[in-house]
């Protein structure tokens, strides 16, 4: 039998429904406005370069009195975590009474090149780590890492391991060739040295790319295609855009951290035989002894769990927990669903532990 | 052909436009003056194609293509939704013109015709126009080739040595022979380097070929994925009533084979070298980009490299002194006079005036022992801080 049964009259009002919403979404876009990036109050804190330190606005009268500082990757902004009003991991923490920090990287230049991963960790981490207990007058604080600045926080963690209180980890990478990895297949056989020596820092623009080309169908046109229903919906289609500015605002990755971190962790793995060096010390996961909340997406096709979940046999934590949502690596902070369950997990967790 | 839903000469042709937004760079970004005055005496033709498959991820000049957000959503809105118009009205010209054979098995040998046709397509066994450009692998290679034998005719001096060269050597080996050679004269290091960079511009060709091959090979694997699932769906009794569901069913199709194109291990042969002979080209473009700024005494990229590494040596070396004088200050309690007060500190806690009166006990003793006139016993008037009778006793005091 044919598997299509397409009555001419019916694509013609199929066809006319879509250009007509796409009319009407012209008069949308024209009045949506600017775009915002991140809704939660926040303030600078402490400054460094480039470096942002930000304080969020507690939401409870007596916030948990330990802090919690949120470290981000380098890839993307950070406001994926604070996206919108019912979407946003950092609203659900300080709703929870947790007292929330976040580490903004910025937009590194060419003058930022020659930042390495030690300038990163051992520099500005530690230096705002160092700026919160001083602040607070605490000898050590919460973590909280999210993706790359999971694997950030981790490498923190086994280095000042007598700073950090409890370590948080959301879809974060620890055994790069866990699962099927296909940014880590991508990147196995690429000469890293000769691009970083060649582009110096790694444009945002192809990191985008490359994200894209993971399912580039669906992503250069499908996806609008699908957008063209809530052309007509403001609320849904400033939703979007949001999203959509967040995709593409990608800031470039400074050329030294990018060859560190592709070459030690995403060629060689090195991060669990124990063989990363971070200013001349080396990174020890047995370091890691304090409890440790690990919160990964069941379907994430960055970071598939195997890869995340290598956490708990790497470290030495003794109290180590999983939280696996049944979602995507983006789905985490932007679901509806997963915002029911995941900011209530991670601060419950934390507030059991001290 | 001209009729099928999956005809590129239609609908995906227009598929084709948006995704070229994303996956192809406008070689017109390079047809500047800036790059003409840089190589004056590199053939310019070869240089923007060149530069022109390069992804424009690759290209610093492509972000200043980069729209804003709506702006950009409202690009691709357009061509989402022109590409799916015209797959519509192609899919409904096609079932007009298939009639009866929808109702009958004769559909399924019409589709394989389809997907024979574009595979012999693909193959470049068609005079078909579009299919060169887009879907012909070797056409930016013959290209390229195309503008080097240009330059060779034009030299005479290339002429005569070509003639010397292996008469079965290909023209690709023929070139990199010829690139190959020495330079001369006062030109000679920039020469070298001019001719590295055409050499690596010619591998760049070549890989960047090799890639579009693959990727044109996912479309046929795509087709078939299409035939495939035509034929399984057809066995049931649910029926794709929507263009929007023709639509996604042929995205499906494209997603299977590309995931499994990128997956496989001669795609990541193929990608890192590819990346890597567009780096080594685009390395060499840049060390002549570099050369010439410096002949006009305007700083380079080299020369900036060169300062901001030392700058964030320097940035390091302050923050680590800044770090050793906050460590110092916090542990001198922040004064000023901190050492003093730290070693007085360090002084009581040793009981330093108990240890005096010790030594001075001891010293007694000793000259006592040898005979001498204890001069030191006029000093014992006082009895040692804290210390009990027994204490005092048992030291001899």
């Amino acid at each position: 039998m044919f598997p299509f049964d397409i009555k001419p009259e019916a694509a013609a009002k199929e066809m006319n429904q879509y250009y007509k919403q796409l009319a009407a979404g012209m008069k949308t876009l024209s009045e949506l406005g600017p775009i915002s990036e991140g809704i939660s109050a926040k303030e600078p804190a402490y400054e460094e370069d480039k470096v942002v330190l930000y304080h969020y606005t507690p939401r409870v009268e007596k916030p948990h009195g330990i802090p919690v500082l949120v470290i981000y990757a380098l890839v993307n902004r950070p406001y994926v975590a604070d996206m919108q009003e019912d979407r946003s991991l950092i609203r659900g923490l300080l709703d929870q009474g947790l007292d929330v920090y976040i580490i903004d990287w910025g937009y590194p230049d060419a003058s930022d090149r020659y930042q390495e991963l030690d300038d990163h960790i051992n520099g500005y981490i530690r230096r705002c780590v160092d700026f919160i207990c001083a602040r607070y007058d605490l000898p050590k604080i919460n973590i909280l890492g999210i993706c790359q600045g999971g694997t950030f926080s981790i490498c923190f963690t086994s280095l000042y391991p007598e700073k950090v209180k409890n370590l948080v980890t959301v879809v974060t990478p620890v055994d790069f060739h866990g699962g099927k990895n296909v940014l880590g297949s991508w990147g196995k056989d690429l000469d890293v040295d000769l691009i970083v020596d060649t582009v110096g820092n790694v444009s945002g623009d192809l990191l985008n790319f490359t994200f894209l080309s993971m399912s580039p169908f669906r992503l250069t046109g499908q996806k609008y295609l699908d957008m063209i229903p809530v052309l007509e919906k403001p609320t849904e289609m400033m939703n979007f855009l949001r999203m959509e500015k967040w995709i593409f605002d990608s800031p470039d990755q400074p050329g030294e951290t990018f060859r560190q971190f592709v070459k030690d962790f995403f060629q060689d793995n090195k991060l669990i035989k124990g063989e990363v060096r971070i200013g001349g010390k080396r990174v020890d996961m047995k370091n890691i002894t304090m409890p440790i909340f690990n919160v990964f997406a069941t379907k994430d096709h960055l970071v598939p769990p195997p890869a995340s979940q290598a956490l708990g046999k790497y470290s030495a934590s003794k109290d180590y927990s999983e939280f696996p949502f049944k979602g995507g690596h983006i789905g985490i902070f932007t679901s509806g669903r997963s915002m029911q369950e995941v900011p209530p997990a991670i601060a419950t967790w934390i507030k059991a532990h001290g | 052909m001209e009729n099928s839903p999956f005809s590129s000469t239609d609908w995906m042709r227009s598929w084709a436009e948006l995704q070229q937004k994303f996956w192809q760079d406008p070689s017109n970004m390079f047809q500047n003056s800036w790059l003409k005055t840089v190589m004056p005496n590199m053939p310019m033709d070869f240089v923007t194609k060149t530069m022109g498959n390069m992804s424009p991820m690759w290209n610093p000049l492509a972000m200043f293509q980069t729209a804003g957000t709506q702006d950009m959503v409202v690009k691709n809105l357009m061509s989402s939704m022109n590409g799916f118009t015209q797959m519509g009205q192609s899919i409904l010209t096609l079932f007009q013109s298939m009639g009866d054979a929808t109702k009958t098995g004769e559909w399924t040998s019409m589709v394989e015709k389809t997907v024979e046709q574009f595979r012999n397509m693909m193959a470049g066994a068609t005079d078909n126009p579009f299919a060169f450009p887009f879907f012909n692998p070797m056409g930016p290679m013959n290209q390229s080739v195309e503008s080097f034998n240009q330059l060779l005719a034009s030299n005479p001096l290339f002429s005569q040595l070509s003639g010397g060269l292996p008469a079965n050597m290909g023209p690709n080996a023929l070139l990199h022979t010829i690139l190959g050679f020495p330079g001369v004269g006062i030109g000679r290091e920039k020469q070298e380097v001019m001719q590295r960079a055409m050499s690596f511009g010619m591998d760049f060709q070549k890989s960047f070929t090799e890639y579009q091959a693959l990727k044109n090979n996912m479309k046929v694997k795509a087709l078939e994925k299409l035939q495939g699932k035509m034929i399984e769906l057809g066995k049931g009794e649910k029926k794709i009533d929507t263009l929007r569901g023709a639509f996604v069913l042929w995205i499906d199709c494209l997603e299977e084979a590309h995931a499994e194109l990128v997956t496989s291990d001669k795609y990541l042969e193929v990608n890192a070298r590819m990346v890597k002979d567009m780096m080594n080209f685009r390395k060499t473009v840049q060390e002549l980009t570099d050369d010439f700024l410096a002949a006009m005494n305007v700083p380079n990229r080299r020369e900036l490299d060169a300062a901001y590494k030392k700058i964030q040596l320097l940035k390091r070396q302050v923050r680590e002194i800044d770090d050793e004088i906050k460590e110092i200050r916090a542990l001198s309690g922040g004064g000023g006079s901190g050492e003093l007060k730290r070693l007085q500190e360090t002084m009581a806690s040793l009981d330093a005036e108990n240890l005096r009166i010790d030594l001075e006990a001891l010293q007694i003793h000793v000259e006592k022992t040898l005979g001498a006139v204890p001069v030191s016993e006029k000093k014992m008037g006082r009895k040692k801080a804290n210390a009990t009778k027994d204490e005092t006793e048992k030291k001899g005091a």
